[in-house]
């Protein structure tokens, strides 16, 4: 047991170390050596008195791949957190309603003309947590706490946000808007410079931690409702507390870099796989796996179109369905 | 060189109003067509009576002078500032649908000759069709269908004439935008895509040959396809190039890329070098009968001592003047 | 002042009432066995004194504090309970169940300290289980995972231990060490409210039965100094063809396999 769980940390730290070396190296912009020694230099330095070389490593080699570990590893953990509070291998962040929730805030400001990006990154923001709340009031009138009440009033919300998706597609202009809609609802961080990278930092590394720091209160929920208020732990507070918590650092993500399919779902098995427990430092595994698989797909997205900037999910799909089906072979079946 | 441009373009009217006369007097009788999609036509006699559902086919029935014969129109109208300048009437016309629908029963009331659509909506021509209306289904994707097109409806409705006088003026203001750009410094065009600056014209879309009709050199012309391509900033800031161009419909505006910090190192953006394509009557950007006009603006951007924004101003007017009926206000064209 | 005090409680889910001005005391070290049909109340009298369902009316106070003054968390500290279900979250290990009795008492994040760990591993080898906690829960049988939730309970060293039929998926060495702890537990003076089907289990062990019917206690009978025929008459009433005999009539012994001196 022992010798394997520090095999998986082995591993996967020399993973993530190569994957962000490979990432901060791989870019359009050419730089080497000598450009990244002058960049860690020149951090300092005001802006305008920074070499071309050094603005593109800081201002957005860097936030770029650090966006990609931050979301991956937002997604990974709260796919986990998300697993073992509804102790369903089904669950993920989608679940309750983020992902189209954010959509649908993205495309309203994309319909309603609302300006930059930046206004779109805060609607999307304010999409997901506003289909969070919905799901809670929704889960609090039917009075039931059961998990199922929880998947069920995630599908409800899921559901009313996709079709307001729908009705701005239908109502947005084909050539600006639509292409504008697709392309967020594919996920990329092409434009992620570190004007979004810093604030999307702010949000998820505190969330990140505190999910980490709190991962016992996680274990126990997911022992049911009955041996957490024996023990102690209210589990109304506490489920509410961190499926709050993980919807604002994947609502956060998501409104940096777009709806991201798959990772949220995938780490949490993967991890499973490596690591066998669910306990300890499952969660973290988790977000190590996440992070990883990011990382992956955000350099095929970058280096396999020749300049062109592929949708980050379809690489993340690419890897997750045949890690699913080996998984789905191999493993005997989860009591859970 | 400038010369020779500036007396084309006073001495084309006057060529293509005298060839109009004898254009317009095609016999009636049965025409017999092959669309864009390879569908055979036959019209027992010249369309009079048209249904459009496309803008770019409702465009060029205003540039081929039948605005007159139009009795429905696609949706959203009132978005096309070109048809409250030279068309006022195409407002008020019945709007049929979307480039992904339309409404069948409502087109089939207004008992069209002919019904133009997009191949887009190759399902609901063969509804109509089967109602015993005749359809053309065009894709004015680029230059060489754009003329397709033209000469598609012209056929049909019997202008074939004034449809070659347009291909004409095509041929001869190409040819000299060509002869006045060769030898020039082919300045590096970055052309943002409608709905973000984060995407481009790839090679095979229609805006990477406008660039390289106005002389200029596409700094997304190694990217494959045919449609907006998103990029990264790393990308640009590599691709670093002399001219950045917006195009007319676009859903942002210079300011916001000069605005950009991560763009400010750019050339355009040191050299204040981001133009944003006119917007006030047409999309010059796309394969439209008036998108040589964005090949002429586009030329007079990247070498205004070649082809003075002046002398683009007169050439646009003239073609208005000439193909739409109407003297455009001078502040639209720029 | 009795360890336990519970006085005219009326509880249910939702507006429907299950228990009925419900009275019950156990001094320190009292063992307390509730016998009665299914669907009497005896489950829903525990999850109301633990706080899984909310009182209507009436007091619970351990150790003279009322229980609905408090959070969740410090109640964990006076009083806790052995649900009947067990969990069997895959992935998770007996060791990690147990662990989360350290909750309440071992500050924000509940971490348990490795003193904590090393009672947990003493207390699950003097009860026979100490190869069940790396084991996952869910590859564990039905009374591994009953033994592993009643560590857990009894590490969790609450004055007053509610235990819902803890012995329904024991073997017979098991149940027996189960009584064996329970006894020494009352000896170190918890108090322990027990859901029982056995009355003889009851007779064995317990120092008082409480027979409850129709969500009320319809009759608490002193088990220590016991008048078998008055004991005989009234759980004759739950139990027609019941015989009380005064020689041991059940099977349990301290001799059994798991000694005592081992456990105690």
């Amino acid at each position: 047991m022992r010798g394997r769980s520090f095999c998986t940390a082995v591993l996967l730290a020399v993973l993530l170390a190569a994957l962000m070396f490979t990432s901060l190296a791989t870019g359009s912009y050419p730089l080497d050596g000598d450009d990244f020694v002058t960049a860690v230099r020149e951090l300092f330095l005001p802006r305008d008195a920074q070499s071309m070389p050094t603005r593109v490593f800081w201002g957005l080699r860097f936030p770029r791949t650090a966006t990609a570990l931050l979301s991956g590893v937002t997604l990974g953990l709260c796919g986990g957190v998300y697993q073992m509070l509804f102790g369903s291998p089904l669950a993920s962040p989608d679940l309750t309603g983020i992902a189209s929730g954010a959509s649908f805030g993205a495309a309203l400001a994309i319909v309603m003309g609302i300006g930059g990006s930046f206004a779109r990154t805060g609607f999307a923001f304010l999409g997901g947590m506003f289909s969070l709340v919905l799901v809670l009031l929704l889960v609090r009138s039917a009075g039931g706490e059961r998990k199922s009440t929880y998947i069920l009033a995630g599908i409800v919300i899921s559901a009313s946000a996709d079709a307001g998706l729908m009705v701005l597609k239908t109502i947005a202009d084909p050539e600006r808007q639509l292409a504008a809609i697709d392309f967020w609802t594919m996920g990329s961080l092409a434009a992620v410079s570190s004007e979004k990278a810093v604030p999307l930092a702010w949000i998820t590394l505190p969330a990140v931690l505190l999910i980490l720091l709190f991962r016992r209160p996680v274990t126990m929920l997911s022992l049911g409702t009955d041996e957490c208020l024996a023990a102690g732990l209210s589990p109304n507070l506490w489920r509410t507390l961190l499926l709050s918590l993980a919807t604002l650092a994947v609502s956060a993500s998501a409104a940096v870099t777009g709806v991201i399919g798959f990772v949220g779902l995938i780490a949490p098995h993967i991890a499973r796989f490596l690591y066998r427990r669910r306990s300890g430092g499952y969660l973290a595994v988790c977000s190590a796996v996440g992070g990883a698989i990011l990382l992956a797909a955000d350099l095929a997205a970058r280096s396999l179109g020749n300049g062109a900037e592929l949708p980050v999910s379809i690489f993340t799909v690419a890897a997750g369905v045949p890690v699913l089906i080996v998984l789905l072979c191999t493993k005997r079946e989860d009591a859970s | 060189m400038k010369k020779r441009l500036t007396a084309a373009a006073l001495l084309l009217p006057l060529l293509l109003s005298a060839s109009a006369c004898s254009g317009n007097n095609t016999p009636a009788g049965p025409v017999t067509l092959t669309d864009q999609t390879g569908r055979t036509v036959t019209l027992d006699a010249p369309a009079e009576k048209i249904v459009s559902c496309y803008y770019v086919s409702s465009y060029a029935v205003m540039a081929l002078g039948l605005s007159d014969n139009l009795v429905g129109i696609e949706n959203k109208a009132d978005t096309r500032p070109i048809y409250a300048l030279s068309a006022p009437e195409f407002l008020e016309l019945p709007a049929v649908g979307t480039m992904k629908e339309s409404n069948v029963e409502l087109i089939a009331s207004l008992d069209p000759d002919l019904v133009i659509m997009p191949q887009k909506l190759a399902e609901s021509a063969e509804t109509l069709t089967g109602l015993g209306f005749d359809v053309l289904l065009v894709n004015p994707e680029n230059h060489e269908d754009l003329c397709g097109m033209l000469s598609l409806i012209g056929d049909a409705c019997g202008v074939s004439g004034k449809a070659d006088e347009l291909i004409a003026y095509y041929d001869a203001q190409m040819t000299a935008l060509d002869a006045l750009t060769a030898g020039a410094d082919a300045p590096t065009v970055y052309m943002g895509g409608n709905s973000s600056y984060l995407t481009t014209a790839p090679a095979d879309m229609y805006q990477s040959s406008l660039i390289a009709l106005a002389g200029g050199v596409n700094a997304g012309a190694d990217l494959e396809g045919d449609y907006w391509t998103e990029v990264s900033y790393e990308t640009i800031l590599a691709y670093n190039p002399d001219v950045i161009v917006i195009p007319s419909g676009a859903d942002y505006t210079a300011a916001d890329i000069t605005g950009d910090t991560q763009l400010s190192a750019l050339t355009a953006v040191q050299n204040g070098a981001v133009y944003t394509m006119p917007s006030g009557i047409e999309e010059w950007d796309s394969p439209i009968p008036s998108g040589i006009l964005g090949a002429m603006w586009l030329t007079s951007v990247l070498h205004p001592d070649l082809y003075s924004a002046e002398t683009f101003t007169a050439d646009a007017t003239s073609f208005y003047e000439t193909f739409y009926g109407f003297t455009p206000d001078a502040a639209l064209l720029q | 002042m009795s360890a336990l005090h519970i006085e005219n409680l009326t509880a249910g889910y939702g507006k429907r009432r299950i228990l009925e001005n419900v009275s019950l005391q156990a001094d320190a070290g009292e063992i307390v066995a509730i016998l009665g049909e299914n669907g009497s109340g005896k489950t829903t009298l525990l999850r109301a004194v633990q706080g899984i369902i909310p009182l209507q009316s009436g007091t619970v106070a351990v150790n003279g504090t009322d229980l609905a003054s408090l959070n969740t968390r410090k109640r964990a500290a006076l009083v806790t309970m052995m649900p009947q279900d067990h969990p069997a979250a895959a992935g998770l290990t007996g060791m990690d169940m147990i662990e989360t009795a350290f909750y309440p008492s071992r500050g924000l994040f509940g971490t348990p300290t490795a003193a904590d760990r090393e009672k947990i591993r003493t207390s699950a080898e003097s009860f026979g289980i100490a190869h069940l906690l790396e084991r996952d829960l869910s590859e564990m049988s039905a009374g591994e995972r009953q033994m592993i939730s009643l560590l857990r309970a009894a590490v969790q060293d609450t004055p007053v231990l509610l235990l819902d039929e803890p012995s329904s998926a024991l073997d017979f060495n098991h149940t027996g060490a189960l009584f064996v702890l329970l006894k020494r537990l009352a000896a170190h003076g918890k108090t322990i409210l027990l859901v029982l089907h056995d009355p003889s289990l009851a007779l064995r062990y317990a120092s008082k039965i409480v027979r409850m019917g129709h969500g009320t206690t319809e009759d608490i009978l002193d088990n220590r100094m016991p008048d078998y025929e008055k004991i005989e008459a009234s759980l004759r009433m739950l139990y027609p063809d019941l015989r009380v005999n005064r020689d041991p009539l059940f099977c349990y012994t301290e001799t059994s396999s798991y000694k005592e001196a081992t456990l105690c």
